[in-house]
């Protein structure tokens, strides 16, 4: 049983970000299941294309990804001004050191495969 | 080899000179022979020289006698012995004159008398040696010839001849017959190509010509001399042959022998020295050969070790892909689990939700163990398999599904173009694919350094077989190594990164399944092409 205060994300709005449709939906339908809306994105460009039109709190990203990958999206959320969302990317097989998308502003790095509940986890003590 | 080189040249000169040496003695020994031919001819000649004297003296004796006959009998006037003497002198060349002694050795008459007349009464008893052949005469009452006297009339050497005369038994002087030993023996003796000198007691008295003496050397070996009595005088008969009657006698066959022997000696040597260098020639190819089947047996070893290095090179190469394909499907596997968990905490369970999770985890299992299967080509040895009718389709996308997720990462378009459904060739599929992760590999390889990024595969079905393209958005295979990238160790990648076996293995197995791997000439792009024979025989 999860023993954070998940009842924080009620009401928030995730954007999901992979080129694999059974990781996303996994990811957006659990989200979805503690009360946050989510918006699903294949790739970066997408990603990029959805954030013009909507709030969104957090981005939730693959690292690679075919036309527009996990870390272009990065750069160019910490480009955008007013404040651009947080960005958590999840990383495959030793795509990118931690260190590395620290710097380039990402919120943290996951490993796949990953715990849903640490995810929830880490956005509800250390982003909300 | 070159101690042996060595050594062949000193035996084929041994040869030469073996064979030169026996020439040189057959050459000596026919010319000895030859040398024995002539003297025995030379001697033969100075036997018949010999005895044409004595035949030609013997018949004047003989003509002389008779004239002595009718002397004794017929009681002849002065004119008619003159007359008998005439016809005798005329008739005898040589002979210089006849002359008629008394019984006191005191000369009366002499025919020619012109010529001779001082000769008158000249006493044969003033002079030693006419004297005893005069008395020696009387007292034998026999024929005989006087020693070489030097003449009383010309200034040269002479000879005579006395018959005793008798007149009713009774002593009567004698005739003396006058040689010159020049005009007399060149008339009576045939002594054409040999120079013959007549000697009495040591002293010379003719001699036909002068001795060449240039060649006296050359002809003086053939000399042939004899010593004989004759009417009581010690006569010598020396005989040389001219050079020109040498040479007629001469065989040629010494000399043939000799030209010949040389020339076959040196031919023989030549031959044998031919021979030699053939062995020799033959050895060391021998010994090549025997070392290039070394360094075969050496390369198609080190070989061997490469092709299963470069099978663990491709697959440390792949590993990183396998690993990211793989890491997915576990994310998706443990996700799913992880929902239907939560649908459980949240209450919300559902006999389809459960059901579509379940179903996703299944499909995705199966798509790791696609990925296993791809990956046994690799780990065992397929040699061996037997051929069987396959859908490359299948062999494709297993082969595909451990690289899908590089191209994916690196963001090159990996497309895949089957013409037909259903397209079947015999193979071992296990070999096959791993020809196509190798094409596969080279494309990425190309296609990641280019700017557009793409790699395609097609399959299609073509006349007896199957056409399998793979092609590039690579820089090309340059005209000048378009003919090597077949080759073993051919690689354009830097070192470490190719071990310049993929295409030359890729091309061993597709020739076993008697199919080709090559290079399209007429495509744009970099495009390998696999047939494949519909079915093997």
């Amino acid at each position: 049983m999860i023993k954070h205060d998940h009842k924080k994300l009620l009401g928030m709005t995730f954007l999901v970000v992979d080129d694999e449709n059974d990781i996303r939906d996994i990811l957006a339908d659990s989200f979805e299941l503690y009360g946050a809306k989510t918006l699903r994105a294949s790739n970066g460009k997408i990603a990029l294309g959805l954030l013009k039109n909507n709030k969104i709190d957090l981005i939730i990203s693959d690292v690679k990804m075919p036309g527009g990958d996990g870390i272009e999206l990065l750069k160019a959320v910490n480009g955008l001004k007013p404040p651009q969302p947080p960005v958590l990317l999840l990383s495959g097989f030793s795509d990118i050191v931690f260190e590395n998308a620290k710097k380039l502003g990402a919120f943290d790095i996951l490993e796949k495969p990953f715990r849903i509940s640490k995810i929830i986890e880490i956005i509800c003590n250390r982003l909300l | 080899m070159k101690k042996k080189k060595q050594l062949d040249i000193y035996l084929s000169m041994l040869v030469t000179t073996v064979f030169l040496l026996g020439t040189v003695l057959l050459w000596q020994a026919l010319e000895r022979n030859d040398h024995a031919k002539i003297k025995l001819v030379v001697d033969v000649k100075r036997n018949e020289v010999k005895n044409q004297l004595e035949n030609v003296l013997e018949e004047r004796i003989l003509s002389f006698i008779r004239m002595a006959k009718r002397w004794e009998f017929l009681a002849q006037s002065k004119k008619e012995w003159l007359e008998d003497a005439k016809n005798h002198r005329v008739d005898m060349l040589g002979v210089s004159a006849i002359l008629w002694a008394d019984k006191n050795g005191i000369v009366q008459w002499v025919e020619p008398e012109k010529e001779f007349q001082h000769l008158f009464h000249y006493s044969l008893l003033e002079e030693s040696k006419r004297r005893d052949t005069y008395f020696g005469v009387k007292d034998t009452q026999e024929i005989k010839f006087t020693p070489i006297l030097d003449s009383l009339v010309y200034k040269q050497k002479v000879f005579g001849l006395y018959i005793p005369l008798f007149k009713k038994r009774n002593w009567d002087g004698v005739f003396i017959v006058g040689f010159k030993p020049e005009g007399f023996f060149n008339k009576f003796l045939k002594l054409d190509g040999y120079s013959v000198e007549l000697s009495e007691d040591g002293n010379s008295f003719y001699a036909n010509k002068e001795v060449d003496y240039k060649s006296t050397s050359m002809v003086s070996r053939f000399t042939s001399i004899e010593n004989f009595h004759f009417r009581g005088l010690k006569w010598k008969i020396k005989i040389i042959p001219d050079l020109v009657t040498v040479s007629n006698l001469s065989s040629s066959l010494p000399m043939i022998a000799m030209i010949s022997g040389v020339f076959i000696s040196l031919l023989l040597g030549f031959l044998v020295e031919l021979f030699l260098q053939a062995r020799r020639a033959e050895s060391q190819i021998i010994q090549e050969m025997n070392e290039k089947k070394e360094q075969a047996r050496l390369l198609a070893e080190h070989q061997t070790k490469l092709v299963a290095a470069s099978k663990f090179a491709s697959l440390g190469e792949m590993a990183g892909g396998i690993a990211h394909e793989i890491n997915n499907p576990l994310a998706i596997i443990y996700g799913k689990a992880q929902q239907i968990r939560m649908l459980y905490e949240f209450e919300r369970v559902s006999k389809e939700s459960i059901l579509r999770h379940i179903e996703s985890i299944e499909q995705t299992i199966e798509r790791i163990a696609k990925i296993i299967s791809g990956l046994r080509s690799f780990a065992r040895d397929s040699n061996k398999d037997p051929f069987l009718q396959t859908e490359i389709k299948n062999v494709i996308e297993e082969t595909l599904a451990f690289c899908r997720e590089r191209f994916k990462n690196n963001s090159v378009d990996l497309s895949v173009d089957f013409e037909t459904e259903s397209i079947k060739a015999s193979c071992r599929s296990y070999q096959i694919s791993q020809v196509i992760l190798n094409l596969l590999n080279n494309a990425f390889d190309a296609a990641v350094a280019s700017e557009r990024k793409w790699v395609k595969v097609s399959i299609s079905e073509v006349e007896n077989g199957v056409e399998l393209a793979i092609m590039d958005s690579g820089a090309g295979v340059q005209a000048n190594i378009r003919d090597k990238v077949m080759l073993p160790f051919f690689t354009t990648k830097e070192i470490g990164h190719g071990s310049g076996l993929g295409l030359s293995i890729s091309q061993g197995i597709v020739s076993e399944h008697r199919g080709k791997l090559y290079l399209d000439d007429r495509a744009n792009f970099t495009r390998f092409v696999v047939w494949l024979p519909r079915a093997q025989i």
